[in-house]
């Protein structure tokens, strides 16, 4: 009776398993991926009626001319060349105590993983209340230690720090716990040969788990690269909707937000959004050659 | 018909005599007791809605502003038994605007909405407005002559393309200069009239007690975009920010360039500053770290309930220089074409309601909003809060020096350019010539890009 | 060398301790904030302490939004997509592992280069397809687009891998139909995995705000994040208010972490594992 039921070709059976998800991913990745592409080239289009009436690569042209798009790339490629390796300093440095014999291990880990769960807009509107000159916390505790207030949040050259200060505190559980792990899968063998061989505990980490750690600090570096350049949230909301002062928290996320949702600029945005696309597929690519040239190795 | 044209006698000449002299009240107040049952008992008969009818209001009105929404919706709907008036808070004008743009192309605009004229015209362009002229000329539903004699003609004409209205005032406010009582009288210094007197105030009011180049109180603050409502400034000093027929804007002349001149004295001189972190500039007047603000009156309930004890603080109208306009702002409500015609005139109807004279009076005397008809000032709510605070006098003074601001599409986007500039020339980063000449080119793409969508 | 040792391990903890600080400091600040008084949050220096602690606040913060209605449109919309994702992810996985099909190398790249798109590009067009079909402001806007999810296919599906092929092929000999061997060997097998692609799916559409932001539009659809919005006025922001809600927004996701932290952390540290 059963077998009346089963459907034998795997090809349609592999249909009907994949279909829920494949619509799903369908509809709302795949083909935003492709409009969006094509949207780009759209040089005449109402909105209104979604018809288009030319096409070119004006679109292109006008962003890769455009300052503010200019600005956007150098202000977010500040923010992702500090912030990642930063990040992940941190995150070692604390992954490497944590390993060693120490007591609260599992505490310690918790707390740090807690920014991780918290909401963005949360945090952004905590840290903004911070961080406010006159009334924040930041600046009563530089005040306690005799040094004057910072205008933190409307001095333009500030924005950059604070929002990597802020990535590397809400990235740090998530990157200590995935060091953590791969630092237990480390073969216990090699250190303690390393230690039999009298490496001192500095040199045993430079020398032994570190190398064992880089496909790890690999993974770590492209996907945190990768968060960094889609950094938005945090901008709009700890700097009230706008893009920080003298546009100096203006990222490319932003630049497209603002195009499509504030300027109703489709066209435009969908060229930057690709733009940004190329970038990140740029940054995905040297991960897979890092790792496929690791394997030959 | 004979009653109509008696009422609008009456009127036409309470109105006559109101603007020519104050004697007399009392015989105008009697009078107005008698319209005032008069449309009362009118209320209940005039309407054309027929059916049970839901219509949306998006706003942008938070805290004591909201409250007062909410009541005199409530009592619209008690009064009308057909309607049912959803009102939503979108948060602040910026969400709100956001809001609308969205929901414009997924064809989901609301029934109506608050919405400043300089937004409205791309909906206007695009034919999603309804026209209101024909629910306003209305003979039973409709404005009356002096209904519309009441309204001061600046506000009308806020809402009115190519002669027709597609927007009614509702929330109206007038631009003003906050100040510290206190502290003027402490350093002997009067209220400014000019701008040099503006100046000079500043720098006197000023506190920089460590010497550290950071002053504890400053002379005067002002809002984070400046640019936006930078039109009083330019006007004063004889220019205007753009024209609304031809588009031409006016960033780069000798006026904008003296108005500019004269602000950024003061933020040089640090002896004004942006609200910052503070985000509205009668913060720091309130805890005393100001002498000066430059806001809305529509932040007086916020001022009141926000000032520090031993404060006490009163408003002015902006000084002048070579003419002394005043601006006022705040949105108007506006209808969807998209709503059905039951909708439209169940708004109409609402609308109507809102801004009559005594929910007017109402809403200006819960609120920092100025009333939109000029009989508000005899409805005894309203005659009673303008006693006890003389502030709120102040905007109905003004009046005839008062303008709007310009309406281009785009002219928005044009001014944010205007204001990026502007806020390297405040931080020193950039020469004034240089800034308003990538101002107006930079100014004039934009307002192309956005008529152009 | 004891002694060097000894100053390693203390150092250990000074840096341990000064990271908790660091982290925790936000947190302290809004919880001591959430309970001043208006005064209180205006007074300069800052003060730390509530001279009284109010709990007023978080009725005001209460009063001010229909935080009920946005609670639950915050858990419905993430246990929705919670329980969406899990049905997909678990069906499209098991062909992945286990049904030999054409272009399935083909489907796996095309899937992975679909994964490295940046949300905020897919954002655009969502937005019109859901304007285009009515879905805008409608719990189907706030669940359908997030029911699957690449990345979750992919580490299901290595977990599904990672059970011995000899229970598929023992499940096949005893005539166990693939739905059943899928329901009553692989899923309960892989329970650990589910769940921290459970649990972290509902963390993130807990805390989501951009999308929530743009399509919805009545105060009945907001979720809590995008309620927050409501806080700020045109006259400045009420902070103590304001920091009450936050945890009210905040509070119901860290309960559910620390009650479920080991699925977590799991789930974090496979997908390390991964690369």
């Amino acid at each position: 009776m059963k077998r009346k039921w089963k459907i034998r070709n795997p090809q349609f059976r592999a249909f009907l398993y994949l279909l829920p998800a494949l619509s799903v991913i369908a509809v709302f990745q795949f083909y935003p991926v492709l409009k969006s592409f094509f949207m780009g080239f759209y040089t005449k289009f109402d909105y209104l009626t979604d018809t288009v009436e030319a096409v070119g690569l004006d679109n292109f042209l006008y962003v890769l001319k455009d300052p503010e798009f200019a600005l956007a790339m150098k202000n977010t490629a500040v923010f992702a060349v500090i912030s990642v390796p930063l990040g992940i300093i941190t995150a070692l440095v604390f992954a490497l105590i944590l390993n060693s014999n120490i007591r609260f291990q599992k505490f310690f880990r918790s707390a740090y993983f807690l920014p991780f769960v918290t909401s963005m807009t949360a945090v952004a509107v905590v840290w903004r209340w911070m961080l406010n000159k006159d009334y924040g916390m930041v600046n009563a505790l530089l005040s306690v230690l005799g040094m004057p207030k910072v205008a933190w949040l409307t001095d333009a050259q500030m924005t950059i720090p604070i929002l990597i200060v802020l990535s590397v505190w809400k990235g740090l559980g998530y990157k200590i716990i995935i060091l953590l792990a791969a630092l237990q899968g480390v073969d216990e063998r090699y250190v303690k040969a390393g230690r039999m061989d009298g490496a001192g505990s500095f040199r045993r980490i430079c020398y032994i788990i570190l190398p064992i750690l880089r496909p790890t600090i690999l993974f770590l570096s492209v996907t945190s690269l990768i968060g960094a350049f889609k950094i938005f949230d945090e901008v709009y909301i700890m700097y009230g909707q706008k893009p920080g002062p003298l546009q100096s928290g203006l990222t490319i996320v932003y630049y497209i937000f603002d195009k499509f949702y504030r300027h109703w600029e489709f066209t435009t945005a969908s060229a930057a959004a690709f733009l940004l696309f190329l970038v990140i597929l740029f940054f995905t690519l040297l991960q897979f050659l890092f790792s496929s040239e690791r394997r030959k190795s | 018909m004979k009653k109509k044209v008696l009422a609008a006698l009456l009127c036409t000449t309470m109105a006559a005599s109101m603007l020519t002299a104050c004697g007399g009240e009392k015989k105008e107040t009697e009078k107005k007791e008698e319209t005032k049952t008069e449309s009362s008992t009118e209320k209940k008969t005039d309407t054309k809605v027929t059916e049970k009818t839901e219509i949306t209001f998006w706003h942008a009105m938070s805290g004591s502003n909201e409250e007062a929404i909410q009541k005199i919706t409530d009592d619209f709907m008690e009064q009308n038994e057909n309607v049912s008036v959803k009102l939503v808070n979108q948060g602040g004008y910026m969400d709100l605007f956001d809001k609308l743009m969205a929901s414009a192309k997924a064809d989901q605009l609301p029934t109506m909405t608050q919405i400043y004229s300089n937004r409205l015209s791309w909906y206007v362009s695009k034919g999603l407005v309804a026209d209101l002229t024909p629910y306003m000329e209305d003979e039973q539903t409709g404005f009356t002559e002096e209904d519309l004699a009441d309204i001061p003609e600046m506000f009308l004409a806020d809402g009115i393309w190519d002669g027709k209205q597609y927007a009614i005032p509702f929330n109206k406010s007038q631009m003003v200069l906050y100040y510290n009582e206190t502290m003027f009288e402490e350093a002997g210094v009067e209220v400014p009239k000019t701008w040099d007197e503006w100046t000079a105030a500043a720098e006197k009011l000023t506190v920089d007690e460590d010497k550290d180049g950071e002053p504890e109180v400053y002379g005067c603050v002002f809002a984070n975009n400046l640019s936006t409502d930078i039109a009083p400034w330019l006007k004063q000093a004889g220019g205007s920010t753009m024209n609304e027929e031809t588009n031409e804007l006016y960033f780069d002349t000798p006026e904008t360039k003296e108005a500019i001149e004269f602000l950024n004295g003061m933020f040089q001189a640090k002896t004004a500053r942006f609200a910052g972190d503070d985000e509205n500039a009668n913060v720091p007047v309130q805890d005393g770290r100001a002498a000066m603000c430059v806001a809305s009156t529509s932040a007086l309930p916020y001022i009141e309930e926000g000032t520090m004890e031993g404060i006490t603080i009163n408003a002015a109208a902006l000084p002048g220089h070579k003419t002394d306009d005043q601006l006022y702002y705040g949105t108007n409500v506006a209808v969807f074409d998209s709503a059905t015609d039951m909708q439209k005139q169940a708004a109409w109807e609402y609308i109507k309601f809102l801004t009559n004279t005594e929910n007017t009076a109402y809403f200006a005397a819960e609120t920092g909003y100025i009333p939109v008809r000029v009989s508000a000032q005899e409805d005894p709510v309203f005659a009673k809060v303008l006693e006890e605070k003389p502030i709120k006098q102040l905007s109905l003074e003004c009046f005839d020096k008062g303008f709007q601001g310009t309406r281009n599409i785009g002219g928005k986007n044009a001014l944010d350019e205007l204001g990026k500039q502007l806020d390297l020339v405040f931080s020193g980063e950039k020469g004034i010539d240089e800034a308003l000449k990538d101002a107006q080119t930079n100014g004039e793409q934009a307002m192309k890009e956005a008529q152009s969508n | 060398m004891r002694k060097g040792k000894k100053m390693v391990t203390v150092l250990s903890y000074v840096i341990l301790a000064a990271g908790l600080l660091w982290v925790s400091l936000p947190f302290v600040w809004m919880v001591l904030t959430a309970f001043k008084s208006a005064k209180e949050v205006l007074s300069m220096p800052p003060k730390w302490i509530p001279s009284v602690w109010q709990w007023e606040n978080f009725k005001m913060a209460l009063q001010q939004v229909p935080y009920a209605r946005y609670f639950f449109n915050s858990v419905f919309t993430a246990v929705m997509v919670t329980v969406g994702e899990v049905f997909t992810t678990v069906l499209a996985a098991y062909a992945f592992a286990y049904i030999p099909f054409q272009f399935k190398n083909a489907l796996f790249l095309v899937l992975v280069a679909t994964m490295m798109v940046p949300g905020e590009i897919l954002m655009i067009p969502n937005y019109i397809t859901l304007s285009n079909w009515g879905w805008i402001d409608s719990y189907k806007a706030l669940i359908i687009p997030w029911c699957a999810s690449i990345f979750s296919i992919f580490l299901l599906k290595q977990q599904f891998e990672s059970i011995p092929i000899s229970y598929y092929k023992s499940a096949k000999i005893n005539g166990c139909s693939e739905l059943r061997f899928l329901f009553t060997i692989l899923i309960p097998c892989s329970v650990p995995t589910l769940a921290s692609i459970a649990i972290l799916k509902f963390i993130n559409c807990w805390n989501s705000y951009m999308w929530p932001l743009i399509t919805t539009n009545s105060e009945e659809m907001r979720t809590l994040p995008v309620g927050m919005a409501a806080f700020s006025t045109e006259a400045g922001t009420r902070y103590h208010i304001l920091m009450a809600f936050s945890i009210l927004v905040i509070a119901p996701v860290i309960i559910l972490y620390l009650f479920t932290q080991k699925y977590i952390v799991k789930g974090v540290s496979k997908s390390g594992l991964k690369g």
